[in-house]
């Protein structure tokens, strides 16, 4: 199934590599390098992104930031908004799972998992996987 | 007026100092008193018969009694009383005998009587028994060669015999007796003396041999540190010194208010210890509670007469009951609690003796309670220095471990995709080049990583060691750094970079040739980092035995407020960390190398304009010279 | 060519990081030799005589240190000469100060770089090389 992915992302190289598994998978992929003026950004879309990417840490706003802002425009309530992260603690899991994600995706991104990942999102399912 | 009479009287009747009995002392003062009284009269009596003679012979007496009279007070006056009473008596006896004899015998029996009275008063029974003989003697004589015109009737005689001699054979016999009384408590008064210092050699003794317990009880037990073992060995000792029925040791818990008994003499004490005889210190019944609270010793020598004693069924045979608390600074550290199984055991210089034992003890009560609390303290820092000890060597062996797992696998990483890269495996199309290369470039920032990681761990924990070297080519390393400084300046032709030094002036220093590597390495790839136009110098000055090399780039220099935060660990931020490559570690590790060396990093920079770093390195430090004599470079 | 007609003698039991030091040295013209266990180093160095320089790696299974194994190949008198450097992914600060106290010649880092054959070919020359990290122009 074809759809339309939003990454959000500042470090380069990982959106490269995000650029080539979507191409592979045949996929739309828009990228952020940053979150400045997200919703507008985010608005300009076209289709309305069914899964987006969001890495915690980008500046000015972060992940959480950005979540908040998606989820009150009930544009985007079909989302499937996923936290990208490196973390390992926790305490940041727990916050992820609380603010209201869909899921979260650890990096660095397994290439062979990937694609099973985005089925089940795809799917309208929650996927937490972490390593 | 009253004063002087009162002095000339003292001075006339004083007796002489020389007499130290006290009777004597009164017969004297008698005399003196008898003669200034009757000196005077007689002086008047003398002048009179002299100024107004009554005609007829003029009697001899006066005057000759008057001399007599002198010479006794004189003879008294020098302190021999009895000698003066003696010639005063017989002297007066003889005179009157011979005179007032002759012309009227009433008369001189009369006067006779009188001297008897006054010879009774002054002299002694054997003297008066003399003159009792003389004068009978005299009078014998006196009846048989003088005619019998004496106008006496024999009755009268007898009667005066009979009754003057019975009055003084009856007062001759009292003062006898008064004697006799007087030498037998002058015995009695001995033998009591004599008893009572025995009887108190024989105290002195025994208060000595009580000391001597107290002393031996003592000494053994002030050696003893282990607070157990010293209330037992206290317990025990006293018990035996003092030949006790039984001895407690009670201990004195400030917070609790309670006594508590520590220790008790023999397998009763065992026993009560096992069962545990507490109390609270304001116990109403009981010596010892009280003893705690007035911290004086209480008594009970009878204790089937005192209230407050509470009989032990353990301790079935107390008769008397001795609480002394023990005291040291002022602090309450516990009672002693004696029993004795007799009645009065506990006489007070026992009570005194013991009281001073308990100060002893008290004390060295305190001193093992001291020694185990000081013991407790340095057993605790021994396991804290040895549990810190332990730390510092599981870091150590986490960092050399750490720092072997993290490197060996990108040996392969690195160097494989650089087989690929390179073609050395088949040829490469330019998008596997440049995936490739990314590759590597990401590997060789997690090098980075590891390598700041553990630097920055090492500096932290003080474990930073440096490889010193004599004769390091600072020369040979500026180069290297500048062919990289070109390389990185590669895709930057806005950019110079400009060495400002002669490379023939430049020294050969002692120093860690891969450290100062790093600290210019960091600074230099910094610059050609931030800096997007203008130009990158880096120059040498040797100055004072120093190496000062100044990197100066026309970047976009750091703004007042991070001039000191670049130089904390982990500062960098998020963005700066991401695209520069940067660690974030960069500067603090170099400044440490710096510092490790003896030299210095140290920053200016102005926004909009640049940045320069200065470091200083010495030449030849003798710290660091050492370091290499210790066989850590060759 | 900085080493060429040199013959190097490798003790590694890792063959990845074999293969990689093989192929910087082969490339600057060395000829290779290897003994990947150190069990019986002396005797496979002896075999391949003349030796110009051994790399050596300091960690081996068994609780086999490449220090131990210097101290056997030093027990050979047609051994006693030939510079060994120790090329290791331990930590450069404890190891390096051990390493110069046995006797090595040198000491490399791992991750290696092709400038391994540099430092290589300055040891063969009689030189001490203490080169820690070298990604420079990796």
């Amino acid at each position: 199934m074809k759809a339309a992915f939003l990454y959000v992302e500042d470090d380069t190289l990982s959106r490269e590599i995000m650029q080539m598994m979507m191409e592979c998978l045949e996929q739309s992929l828009v990228t952020f390098e940053d979150s400045h003026n997200f919703m507008a950004r985010v608005e300009k879309l076209t289709p309305v992104p069914h899964v987006i990417l969001l890495d915690i840490h980008v500046p000015p706003h972060n992940g959480f930031e950005m979540l908040e802002m998606l989820r009150l425009n009930p544009a985007y309530k079909e989302c499937r908004i996923i936290a990208l992260t490196a973390s390992v603690m926790n305490e940041e899991i727990e916050r992820l799972r609380n603010s209201g994600f869909d899921g979260a995706i650890g990096k660095p991104l397994d290439f062979e998992q990937f694609p099973l990942l985005l089925e089940r999102l795809l799917h309208g399912d929650e996927v937490w996987h972490i390593s | 007026m009253k004063q002087t009479f009162k002095n000339f009287w003292n001075s006339v009747t004083a007796v002489h100092p020389s007499i130290q009995d006290v009777e004597e002392r009164g017969y004297s003062k008698l005399l003196a008193m008898l003669f200034s009284y009757l000196i005077p009269v007689f002086t008047l009596v003398v002048l009179r018969s002299l100024l107004f003679p009554t005609g007829g012979t003029p009697t001899i007496l006066a005057p000759m009694l008057f001399v007599l009279m002198l010479v006794a007070y004189v003879i008294n006056h020098q302190g021999y009383s009895k000698v003066s009473a003696n010639l005063w008596i017989f002297g007066t006896a003889a005179i009157v005998t011979n005179e007032a004899f002759m012309h009227n015998t009433s008369y001189m029996l009369l006067v006779l009587f009188l001297i008897f009275m006054q010879a009774v008063l002054l002299l002694s029974i054997r003297s008066v028994s003399i003159l009792g003989i003389l004068s009978l003697i005299a009078l014998a004589l006196y009846a048989v060669t003088q005619p019998p015109a004496l106008p006496i009737s024999p009755t009268f005689s007898i009667f005066f015999f009979v009754l003057g001699g019975t009055i003084l054979i009856a007062f001759t016999n009292y003062r006898a007796k008064i004697e006799a009384e007087q030498r037998q408590e002058l015995l009695n008064a001995n033998e009591a003396l004599r008893q009572s210092e025995a009887s108190l050699e024989q105290r002195v003794k025994e208060r000595t041999r009580d000391l001597e317990l107290a002393i031996g009880v003592s000494r053994q037990i002030t050696t003893i540190l282990d607070q157990d073992q010293l209330l037992k060995a206290i317990a025990d000792q006293t018990k035996e010194a003092f030949h006790l029925y039984h001895v407690s040791v009670f201990t004195y818990q400030e917070k609790q208010q309670q006594m508590m008994l520590a220790a008790g003499s023999g397998e009763t004490g065992e026993k009560m210890r096992e069962l545990g005889y507490d109390f609270p210190l304001h116990l109403e019944k009981g010596l010892v509670p009280h003893a705690g609270r007035t911290r004086t010793s209480i008594l009970a020598n009878d204790v089937s007469t005192n209230p407050t004693h509470t009989p032990n069924p353990l301790l079935p045979q107390t008769r008397a009951e001795l609480a002394v608390p023990m005291i040291a600074n002022n602090t309450l550290i516990g009672v002693l609690d004696l029993q004795s199984d007799s009645v009065n055991y506990f006489s007070d210089d026992i009570v005194r003796v013991i009281s001073m034992l308990a100060e002893q003890l008290a004390i060295a009560v305190e001193n093992a309670t001291l020694f185990d609390e000081v013991e407790t303290a340095r057993r605790e820092q021994v396991a804290v220095a040895e549990k810190l000890r332990a730390v510092d060597n599981m870091k150590s062996q986490f960092l050399a471990s750490m720092s072997h797992e993290l490197r060996t696998p990108l040996n392969a990483i690195l160097n494989f995709t650089k087989f690929v890269q390179t073609g050395m495996l088949g040829p490469v199309n330019d998008k596997q080049k440049d995936a490739l290369n990314k590759t590597i470039g990401s590997g060789k920032h997690l090098l980075a990583l590891i390598n700041d990681v553990l630097d920055i761990t090492k500096i932290e924990s003080d474990m930073l060691n440096l490889f010193v070297e004599e004769d390091v080519s600072l020369s040979e390393e500026l180069e290297s750094i500048v062919a990289t400084a070109e390389t990185l300046l590669s895709e930057k032709p806005e950019v110079k970079f400009v060495g400002d030094y002669e490379a023939e002036l430049i020294p050969d220093i002692v120093c860690d040739k891969r450290r100062v590597r790093q600290i210019l390495l960091n600074l230099v790839s910094n610059a050609c980092k931030f800096t997007e136009e203008g130009q990158i110098t880096l120059s040498i000055r040797i100055e004072n035995e120093m190496v000062n090399i100044v990197v100066k780039d026309t970047g976009p220099g750091i703004p007042a407020e991070d001039h000191e935060l670049i130089f904390e660990p982990f500062r960098q931020s998020h963005a700066g960390m991401t695209n520069g490559g940067g660690t974030g570690l960069g500067l603090p590790i170099a400044r440490r190398l710096a510092e490790a060396h003896g030299g210095s990093l140290a920053m200016e920079s102005v926004v909009g304009q640049g940045t320069t770093f200065f470091v200083t390195l010495p030449v030849a430090s003798a710290k660091l010279l050492d370091m290499t004599k210790m066989g850590k470079a060759s | 060519m900085l080493l060429k007609n040199k013959r190097v003698f490798i003790v590694e039991d890792d063959a990845g990081n074999l293969a990689i030091a093989s192929v910087y040295l082969r490339q600057q013209g060395a000829t290779v030799f290897y003994e990947r266990w150190g069990r019986d180093t002396p005797q496979m160095i002896l075999k391949h005589l003349p030796i110009d320089v051994i790399l050596m790696d300091l960690m081996f299974p068994n609780n086999v240190s490449g220090f131990d194994i210097f101290d056997q190949i030093r027990q050979f008198k047609q051994l006693e000469h030939i510079p060994v450097v120790a090329v290791s992914a331990a930590d450069p600060d404890s190891a390096m100060p051990k390493a110069l106290a046995k006797g090595f010649s040198g000491f490399i880092s791992k991750p290696i770089s092709p400038r391994i054959s540099k430092h290589i070919a300055r040891i063969i020359e009689g030189k001490k090389v203490w080169a820690a990290e070298d990604m420079t122009g990796f």
